[in-house]
């Protein structure tokens, strides 16, 4: 099978994974107990016709497997319908919260990725002395740390030194000189959030980093290089890193779900308004057309990161497309 | 006997004697919190509020007046019953599951990897959520809930495994006389896995009481009881966070994170001792 | 291995690109988005709200307090219920009449009174917006039923026959939207907001929308427009800041990113108390906390909750005081009544009082056949199926109620009566709940807003608010039935109160609910904010109408905080980029070099 051939096959099961993880996810959600409405308006004295009528607004009257079908056509279009819990298309809420997640996401995840690269491969450089030691050590720990409870420790000390704001994304009522002021604001409400999710993210990629680089450097052609008497700074760029590299390309594609899920403890501890505290929050309300939503976008990026990884893969060592 | 020496060695490595004196430590606290805790940790007062750290309440008080220590104690019990119970339940379907899939291999395989796929690319905490809030809150109920949605890793390296050992020697042997496939699987195949699962199940372990304190401080799941996770969100939500009530706020936390810390340890002293390449000592 | 080199370096510079492309874009849109904030005059107060944050700002839709209290400042009603003095005053109608026997009224809306676009109100507009409030999708439904009919006599008058004499519910509580703004669209999905900011809504309050984003925060700032006299904007902008919880509101208010904040917890208050930068004060609180008991004739609980003793002996045996005391640290009052003690209908003088006494509590469940066994528990000594052992559902959202309910259940555990507390979010609830009454008791709050009339509340103990989903406790009572058609009929004000404690007395005496207590609102604002009313459920609680006209805000030195760090986080900002690119380059440089 060439190239393309491999390409279309893992596009194709990307498609069908997607679709899976959708329609999982569509009916798990009616699965829960209570609807939006008898939550949303419990209120004394909101008559039977009533909340008929709500319930048909959003038609929710409609079998389940009419729901489903009407959500799938939809899609396609792009049209996600109305938010019960905001009342207004899902596009509007959900797309400035992804684009919030983002700017917290990825400055964390390319942090974590660096710091943990490089300490892991001088860890695995050093090994077993006490920079190999710490670092280990220090990475299994912050692996350890809960997410809400860092954060909540940060946040006691920027309230007890007063420096940085400890919620939200900008200060509100603020008047901004310039564009640059209020990045600067946004930057100074980034530090805390970025700081919790970068140090929980890093220990993972510094653990995987050492142990796949000792693994590299036990093999038999790294022992040859040596033995001609290669520099070892130069067996460890040119022979090791990039051979080590492999499984961290795939592990942090396959991370993106957990990438994820911390960032909905971060972001609730934070009051960051991104994906994940809108996902918390429609879950509690039963907001289903924005979950819905959130899921089918969740689920392309997890899905094409993992594709992604693959094809990378598959492009730089041959051999794994036909295994 | 194997096991034995490999007891001894695992005593021998640094991590893995480090882990294991402090899951003990915990386990201790567990299993005696109610004759070590100085108060009843449900016995609230409205003369003592809040109360600062003193030597009658090291910990201080919370804001029902219950002593804080003797619920930091308590709440080791919930986080190694589920944090066990869970990761036995994940361990032992992703180990079934694992072994049937490599294995039997075609199409068998090929769907329980596709299901496999499915579990690890789901976020699993958001999936979590929702399906606590439809089994209601009991303590086998979450449990259930991440047992079920945490099997998808160890199935995935229980499988690549078993798909290098079946082609081994012994286990062609054992086929070629006939041997049936449970015999097969559970006789040749697991023993030879079983230490990667050892390891892979403190992981788990290790990340169920993590998940388990991380539901409960988004208010899912077993929030009447006491554990860490539930002594964090008190504080966050009555505002000792706040406050700046460190007695109160740190101690669940480091809790929780030294009882994660030492199944880490002892799952990579494990790891270790399996793959000696890992090992800190090694030829440089 | 030179491509991985050139992957690896393609793929980061794709991230990072990606990365600042989102922050800029980020960036530059709120900018744009955000020109009112910095048009905005300098006194702009900030308030903090958690809890449920609001769905729409349309009155006819808006099920969340925030969007009420906000429509309120944005929409004006006819008439004003002032709940502190209990008199009813001017807001869009300036007079009014009303004819108890004929049951007809007569409102002349105020000539001066003009939309914030420019255009008049005229008695069009209110018959309009009564015929919205009527709709099936509208909240304000069961308040305007009692109109059977509204009709434009002039452009200043309408005059209104009603079915009932209690004719300031609907009058202080309907909203009054512009006809030729809202005629256009659809008002059962109009949110009456977006979030671009580029539509203009139209109101007749002493405010106008001027900012929403979803989750985070919603300003209005002062009508130019504004014509009430004694109702003009105190403040020229306000905003309404959504927090997930306590703890973030506080530690806004601690660092002055807000400026005033109700529904502080008693274990926060100490934080404020003695500090010269804020005020504290106390509100009656609007918001109370019940037991609802499953007394439901086709319900699937215990069966022996119906039995009024074993409710009576569980009313005796909670030591509700002590409770208040503990969870609320003395700031609840506790209650006896389905109705707030503000409420203008709330009967005080109910009997009998269910003291606390563990020795009679015990001695009417003996009484009743319920014998302790072994286990600690009671049992029917005649039918042993039939165990006093219960579950109680509570919201988990909030901790203070899981508290209560776990103390309730130590005080039932001390008469044999075991209580197990779980605690679900409240979707979980609402599905035991209705339709099969699978629960004991829940332990659940409600929020007494219409203190000018008993409809609300005691209506929701009316048989058909079982298919509602509203009454819990799905009580069904004949003679209660008979007062509240009683009440419906009523032909003078003293009739309705009569009735109404009439009613309140069937409550106390059959106990499906068993009230709990009231915390009080507490407040805390900065000391810069002056003349703060003291209406119930507190100034920044959602309820008050006032707040916002007569608030006094000085300004010196009010600036936020974060803007004065602006070059340290600039530079902070541009070292980490030069670093970053300064290892990149040096990376990078030396592969090439060893390639």
């Amino acid at each position: 099978m060439g190239w393309a051939g491999y390409l279309l096959k893992r596009v194709a099961f990307a498609a069908v994974s997607i679709f899976a993880i959708v329609t999982f996810d569509f009916f798990l959600f009616r699965l829960m107990p209570g609807n939006p409405i008898q939550i949303l308006y419990r209120s004394p004295a909101l008559s039977p016709a009533q909340i008929t009528s709500l319930k048909s607004q959003f038609g929710l009257n409609l079998p389940l497997y009419q729901q489903y079908l009407l959500f799938i056509r939809n899609s396609f279009t792009g049209n996600f319908g109305i938010s019960i819990n905001y009342l207004q298309p899902v596009s509007q809420v959900l797309f400035p919260a992804i684009l919030n997640s983002l700017v917290l996401l990825i400055p964390a995840n390319i942090l974590a990725i660096l710091l943990g690269v490089f300490a892991g491969r001088y860890a695995a450089w050093k090994r077993g002395g006490a920079a190999d030691g710490i670092i280990t050590g220090s990475s299994m720990a912050l692996f350890s740390i809960p997410t809400f409870w860092l954060g909540g420790i940060l946040i006691l000390v920027a309230i007890f030194t007063g420096t940085l704001p400890v919620s939200g994304m900008y200060t509100l009522g603020a008047a901004y000189p310039s564009p640059l002021a209020r990045f600067s604001d946004l930057l100074s409400h980034l530090i805390l959030p970025l700081i919790t999710l970068t140090l929980v993210l890093f220990g993972q990629y510094a653990v995987i980093m050492r142990n796949s680089l000792i693994d590299v450097l036990s093999e038999d052609y790294i022992i040859f290089a040596r033995s001609k008497g290669a520099r070892d700074a130069y067996v460890m760029r040119k022979h090791a890193m990039p051979n080590a590299s492999l499984p961290m390309i795939s592990i942090i594609a396959v991370n993106l779900g957990n990438t994820f899920a911390g960032a909905i403890l971060t972001e609730v501890v934070f009051s960051w308004p991104g994906i994940g505290y809108l996902i918390y929050e429609s879950i509690l309300a039963r907001d289903y057309p924005v979950l819905q939503a959130a899921f089918l976008i969740v689920a392309i990026a997890i899905v094409a990161a993992n594709v992604c990884a693959d094809l990378l893969y598959s492009l730089i060592d041959p051999r794994v497309r036909y295994s | 006997m194997r096991g034995t020496g490999l007891f001894i060695e695992f005593l021998h490595n640094r991590k893995g004697a480090a882990g294991l004196a402090i899951v003990a430590a915990f386990t201790f606290m567990a299993l005696f919190a109610p004759f070590i805790s100085p108060y009843n940790p449900t016995s609230t007062n409205p003369q003592a509020f809040l109360l600062p750290p003193s030597p009658s309440h090291p910990f201080g008080t919370d804001n029902l007046g219950q002593d804080l220590l003797s619920r930091d104690l308590y709440g080791a019990q919930i986080s190694l019953i589920v944090g066990l119970a869970a990761a036995g339940v994940a361990v032992a379907i992703g180990l079934v599951t694992g072994l049937v899939s490599g294995y039997f291999g075609g199409l068998v395989d090929e769907v329980i990897m596709r299901i496999v796929d499915f579990f690890i690319v789901i976020p699993a905490l958001v999936i979590m959520i929702v399906v606590a809030a439809l089994l209601g809150p009991g303590l086998l109920n979450v449990i259930a809930v991440i047992g079920f949605l945490s099997w998808a890793p160890v199935a995935r390296i229980i499988r690549s495994m078993v798909l290098s050992l079946r082609e081994r020697p012994f286990v062609e042997s054992a086929r070629a006389n006939n041997g049936g496939s449970l015999y097969i699987m559970f006789r040749h195949i697991f023993p030879n896995v079983s230490s990667v699962l050892y390891g892979n199940a403190m992981l788990a372990v290790s990340s169920a009481i993590f998940t388990q304190a991380a539901l409960v401080f988004l208010g899912v799941g077993n929030v009447t009881s006491i554990s860490w996770g539930g002594i964090i969100r008190e504080a966050y939500t009555t505002g000792a966070l706040t406050a700046g009530d460190m007695a109160w706020v740190v101690p669940p936390g480091i809790f929780i994170f030294t009882l994660i810390f030492g199944f880490i340890l002892i799952g990579y002293a494990v790891e270790e001792i399996m793959n000696p390449r890992l090992r800190g000592g090694g030829s440089g | 291995m030179k491509n991985t080199v050139v992957l690896a370096v393609l793929f980061s510079a794709i991230i990072v690109a990606s990365s600042s492309v989102v922050t800029v874009a980020t960036v530059s849109g709120q900018q744009v988005a955000g020109s009112s904030a910095t048009a905005s005059s300098n006194s702009t107060v900030t308030v903090g709200w958690f809890g449920t944050s609001i769905n729409t700002l349309n009155p006819y839709t808006t099920y969340s307090a925030l969007g009420r209290w906000i429509g309120s400042n944005i929409y004006l009603p006819l008439v004003y219920y002032d709940a502190a003095n209990r008199t009813v005053t001017p807001a869009l109608a300036s007079s009014w009449s009303i004819n108890f026997a004929n049951h007809t009224a007569l409102f002349t809306i105020n000539p001066k009174a003009v939309w914030s676009d420019g255009v008049p109100v005229t008695a069009q507009d209110v018959v309009y917006s009564y015929k919205l409030a009527s709709q099936n999708y509208s909240v304000l439904e069961q308040y305007v039923s009692p109109v059977s009919s509204m009709v434009a006599l002039n452009p200043h008058t309408v005059e209104v026959t009603m079915t009932s004499v209690l004719w300031t519910t609907w009058a202080a509580y309907v909203a009054v939207v512009p006809y030729h703004v809202w005629d256009k669209v659809n008002a059962s999905t109009y949110p009456a907001y977006n979030t671009t900011g580029s539509q203009y809504f139209v109101g007749d309050g002493p405010y106008v929308l001027s900012k929403y984003v979803v989750n985070q925060y919603t300003e209005i700032q002062k009508n130019p427009r504004a014509f009430l006299a004694g109702h003009m904007p105190g403040v020229s902008n306000v905003i309404f800041q959504f927090f997930n919880s306590e703890s973030s509101a506080i530690s806004s208010l601690q660092a002055g990113s807000i400026q005033g904040l109700t529904g502080i917890l008693p274990s926060d208050v100490s934080l404020f108390q003695n500090n010269s930068k804020f005020t504290v004060t106390t509100s009656p609180g609007l918001e109370y906390f019940y037991l609802a008991i499953n007394v439901n004739p086709q319900g699937n609980g215990n069966p022996t909750l119906r039995n009024l003793t074993v409710r009576q002996a569980m009313a005796h045996a909670i030591n509700l005081t002590y409770i208040a005391k503990t969870v609320y640290h003395g700031n609840a009052q506790v209650l006896d009544s389905v109705l707030t003690p503000t409420n203008q209908y709330y009967d005080g003088n109910l009997t009998p009082a269910y003291n606390y006494s563990v020795a009679y509590a015990n001695k009417l469940l003996t009484q009743a056949g319920f014998q302790m066994t072994s286990s600690g528990y009671r049992e029917n000594a005649s039918n042993t199926s039939q165990k006093l052992s219960y579950t109680v559902l509570v919201p988990s959202g909030d901790t203070l109620e899981v508290e209560a309910a776990n103390m309730i259940a130590q005080n039932l555990s001390a008469v044999g009566i075991k209580l197990t507390v779980t605690a679900e979010t409240t979707g979980t609830m609402v599905a035991t709940i209705w339709p099969h009454y699978s629960q004991d008791m829940d332990l659940w709050d409600w929020f007494d807003y219409t203190q000018n009339s008993p409809y609300r509340l005691l209506g929701m103990f009316l048989p058909n608010q079982i298919a509602a989903g509203n009454s819990d406790s799905g009580f069904v009572n004949s003679t209660y039935q008979q007062v509240w058609n009683k009440l419906e009929n009523a032909t003078s004000l003293s009739q309705v109160t009569n009735l109404s404690d009439q009613l309140q007395q069937i409550l106390h005496q059959q106990l499906p609910y068993i009230p709990l207590f009231i915390p009080s609102a507490i407040t805390v604002y900065s000391s810069q904010i002056g003349n703060v009313s003291a209406y119930p459920g507190g100034p920044f609680g959602g309820y008050d109408y006032l707040t916002f006209t007569q608030m006094h805000y000085s300004t010196a030195g009010s600036k936020p905080s974060s803007s004065s760090n602006t070059t340290y986080y600039v530079v902070g900002g541009v070292i980490a980029v030069v670093v970053f690119v300064a290892a990149a380059g040096v990376l990078v440089s030396r592969r090439r070099r060893n390639n």
